[in-house]
């Protein structure tokens, strides 16, 4: 079931609201990069940052889904930054979300769980979207960070929590020096997975204009629609015209 | 007007009907070709022929014109045998 869907289209109307440095961190909305639709958040890496959304109940078991990009790395070893916080319903944190830098272009993506840290390393490189989806489960006590589709890191640190806040930005910071842009971010109880499609389908006739049917909509030479990755369609064109 | 006939898609396929699974963006494309007809040409009781849209065509002899097309047909007045 979805709990919460944004890909900052509306800014951050749909969102409980923002958390911004007095100095140096504000989250904004910008119109490059995008992942999907026409705008995405950006925040500076050098303050905390981000936007929460309070839930309307409390989810013992969460899937937080969200796109992220980078324009620059550190090499520095220790410096951090978190990106996706879940808190319960005091405000207390209760997992989070991170990517580490530990020196020589190595990088972790992390997931703590009630403070423990599990790592997965990784070839991270600036400028370019990453899916990054985090699984918290206080039923099973087995929690998860999965990496475009791909499980990377498996956190068995005991819970009793439910989540009520989601906090997505640079919600904890160690000196980044750089901006990161999230997109396309999707609250459910049940794994949201990298967005699919839609793909562009183009049709066109010839040396005659004839509309085609795809899957029960006419579309005229030239024309596209969007169909979502991975589906079937039908096309259906006229076996005579008078043209 | 002419009439056209549906010939293949960009993949040689014939039908016009067509199933798709779309795995990337991909741009499909339907040829269509004229509806012809042939127009068979005859003389009797002598072979003589006629003049076909300027072509000179043989008795028992035919050729193809797309649908709609208007022709004219030319035989001479007289001959001789």
């Amino acid at each position: 079931m979805p709990v919460f869907t944004d890909g900052f289209e509306n800014n951050f109307a749909p969102w409980t609201g923002i958390v911004a440095d007095p100095v140096s961190g504000t989250p904004s909305i910008v119109s490059s990069p995008v992942h999907h639709g026409v705008k995405a958040m950006s925040n500076w890496l050098a303050a905390v940052n981000y936007a929460y959304k309070t839930l309307d109940a409390d989810y013992p078991h969460l899937f937080v889904r969200l796109y992220l990009q980078v324009n620059g790395l550190q090499d520095a070893v220790g410096r951090y930054f978190k990106v996706i916080t879940l808190r319960d319903a005091s405000g207390a944190v209760r997992a989070q979300v991170g990517l580490a830098a530990s020196g020589s272009g190595v990088y972790q993506w992390e997931l703590w769980v009630e403070g423990v840290l599990m790592q997965y390393t990784d070839a991270v490189v600036p400028n370019h979207w990453y899916c990054i989806e985090i699984e918290f489960d206080s039923t099973t006590g087995i929690h998860r960070l999965y990496r475009d589709g791909e499980l990377i890191i498996t956190n068995t640190t005991a819970s009793t929590a439910a989540i009520r806040e989601v906090d997505v930005g640079a919600t904890e910071i160690n000196y980044w020096y750089a901006s990161a842009y999230f997109d396309c971010v999707a609250v459910s109880e049940t794994y949201n997975g990298p967005e699919v499609g839609p793909t562009l389908v183009t049709y066109s006739s010839s040396p005659i204009t004839v509309p085609a049917t795809i899957d029960g909509q006419i579309v005229p030479s030239g024309g596209k629609i969007e169909v979502p990755l991975n589906s079937t369609i039908t096309v259906i064109v006229p076996q005579e015209v008078t043209a | 007007m002419v009439k056209y006939r549906f010939d293949r898609w960009e993949d040689g396929s014939t039908s016009t009907t067509r199933t798709l699974i779309v795995t990337g963006d991909l741009t499909i494309t339907a040829y269509y070709i004229p509806v012809t007809h042939q127009v068979g040409y005859n003389s009797t009781p002598i072979a003589v022929p006629a003049t076909i849209d300027g072509q000179t065509v043989q008795p028992g002899q035919a050729i193809t014109v797309e649908d709609g097309q208007q022709i004219t047909v030319t035989v001479p007045e007289s001959v001789e045998v």
